[in-house]
C-alpha cells in the first residue's frame, strides 16, 4: 500500500516537525509507512490535521485510525521557485519543480501532500491517487501521494 | 470548477495598470498588456509572475477620529458606514468546504443583504485586496457583483478602469501600486478615502459617493483565507449604521 523512495539530499538543512503528544500517533505511524488520521466516535467523523477535540462536537478522546490511502486531487499547484531564497533550505534546490495536491481522502478529509512518481503535465484535478511515502531520516517520513495503479 | 479563463484573470492585472498610471505614487509606470500577461513566468502554477502584487516601501497613514472631531480638522470627512469581519470561514462540510468562497462571501451578506437598506449596486468602486488577480475576481464574486463563478464572465463583460462600469483599485492597487508588506491592508483603505475627498486626480471616480473595501490575509489550512473583512466607506454621514 505505502513505499518509500530515495532518501532525498541536504536533509540536514531542513528544519523538522515537532514532535508532540497530540501528533505522535501521526508520526510514528508515517515512519512505519502507515497514514494515522483522528476519528470521533460520536460523530462518527474523521478529522484532519491532529487538532486536541473533536472539531464538529468538541469531544475529546478522539481516536486514531488507520487511513485506506485513496483519494482524489481536490486542488494542486506546482512549486516552481523558493519563496525566500535567502532562508531557502538547500535541499528544495533540487525540488523544483514539484507539485502540492490538497488531496481528499475516501475519509472526506483534505490533506496537503505532494504527488509524486507523476509527470506533471498528467497533473489534473479530479485525478485518483494512492497514498505513498517520502523518506527523509530513519525516524522521519511525511506522506505523499502518487497516480492511481489501477486504471 | 468555473471555466474561468487565463485572458478574464489577466484583463485584472491590465486594467488595474491603466489605473497605476495615473497614480503618480504607483510603483509601475510602464503599460501592461495582455500579452505581457499571459507570457509572464510561472511562480506557482497557475499563478504567473503577473499575477503577484509587487513587495514595495511604503508608508500609508489615515487620521481617525469620532464625526464630530472630524469635522473640525477636515471640511471632507470619509465615514466608515459599514464594517464586518469575517476568519477561519469556510462554504460547506468543514472537512471538505467549497474553497472558491472567501469570508467576504459572508461579511457581505450580512452587510448588503442585512436590514439596513444598502445594495451592492450602491457602490461607486470597490478597493479590493488584490495580492493575486484571482483574489480580485473570486472577491467579485462573493460581493455579490455577480454570482459566484461568473467573476471571469463579468470582468471580461465589464470594465475596472477608474472610470469603467466598476471602478476596481483605482490606484493600480498593490498590483501595480505596490504590497508594502503587511501595510498593504491600508492600500485599498487609503486609495478609497482620496477617492471619497476627491483627491484622486486624473484617476477621479466621477460623482464617488461611497464605495467598498476589502481585506483579507492568511491561509486557513484546507480553506480560503483565513481573515477578511468588507467595509463600507461614504462621504456622507446619513448612511451611518446605528
Amino acid at each position: 500500500m505505502s513505499s518509500k523512495q530515495e532518501k532525498p539530499d541536504h536533509v540536514d538543512t531542513l528544519s523538522f516537525p515537532q514532535v508532540t503528544d497530540l501528533n505522535r500517533p501521526f508520526w510514528e505511524g508515517c515512519a512505519d509507512g502507515r497514514l494515522f488520521l483522528q476519528f470521533c466516535e460520536k460523530c462518527m467523523k474523521f478529522q484532519w490535521y491532529p487538532r486536541p477535540l473533536c472539531i464538529r462536537c468538541g469531544r475529546a478522546n478522539l481516536q486514531w485510525k488507520e487511513s485506506l490511502g485513496r483519494g482524489i486531487v481536490y486542488s494542486f499547484t506546482i512549486v516552481r521557485f523558493p519563496v525566500q531564497t535567502y532562508r531557502n533550505p538547500v535541499y528544495f534546490k533540487s525540488e523544483f519543480p514539484y507539485a502540492v495536491g490538497l488531496v481528499e481522502l475516501e475519509e472526506k478529509v483534505r490533506i496537503y501532500a505532494r504527488i509524486t512518481e507523476c509527470n506533471l503535465s498528467e497533473l489534473r484535478i479530479g485525478m485518483r491517487v494512492d497514498l505513498t511515502f517520502v523518506k527523509l531520516t530513519d525516524a522521519l517520513s511525511f506522506p505523499a501521494f502518487r497516480p492511481a495503479s489501477d486504471k | 470548477q468555473y471555466g474561468t479563463t487565463v485572458e478574464q484573470i489577466g484583463k485584472i492585472a491590465v486594467e488595474q495598470r491603466k489605473n497605476a498610471l495615473r497614480n503618480p505614487l504607483a510603483y509601475m509606470k510602464k503599460e501592461l498588456t495582455i500579452d505581457d500577461y499571459l507570457s509572464s513566468k510561472l511562480i506557482s502554477d497557475p499563478i504567473k509572475l503577473l499575477d503577484c502584487c509587487l513587495p514595495v516601501n511604503q508608508g500609508l497613514g489615515l487620521v481617525i477620529a469620532n464625526p464630530k472631531m472630524a469635522k473640525r480638522i477636515t471640511d471632507k470627512p470619509v465615514y466608515l458606514v459599514r464594517f464586518e469581519e469575517r476568519d477561519a470561514y469556510y462554504h460547506g462540510d468543514i472537512m471538505t468546504p467549497d474553497i472558491t468562497y472567501t469570508g467576504i462571501a459572508d461579511a457581505s451578506r450580512a452587510i448588503f443583504q442585512g436590514e439596513k437598506k444598502m445594495s451592492i449596486r450602491d457602490m461607486d468602486f470597490a478597493q479590493i485586496y488584490d495580492d493575486y488577480c484571482i483574489a480580485v475576481i473570486m472577491q467579485l464574486e462573493d460581493l455579490g457583483f455577480c454570482e459566484k463563478g461568473k467573476g471571469g464572465e463579468f470582468v471580461e463583460t465589464h470594465s475596472v478602469a477608474f472610470d469603467g462600469d466598476l471602478p476596481v483599485n483605482t490606484g493600480g492597487g498593490q498590483l501595480s501600486s505596490g504590497q508594502p508588506g503587511l501595510a498593504g491592508g491600508f492600500v485599498p483603505v487609503v486609495e478609497a478615502v482620496m477617492q471619497l475627498r476627491r483627491e484622486g486626480g486624473n484617476r477621479q471616480v466621477r460623482n464617488a459617493k461611497k464605495g467598498c473595501v476589502t481585506g483579507i490575509g492568511g491561509l486557513a489550512y484546507g480553506r480560503n483565507v483565513m481573515m477578511t473583512s468588507v467595509g463600507v466607506l461614504s462621504s456622507s454621514n446619513e448612511d451611518i449604521n446605528r
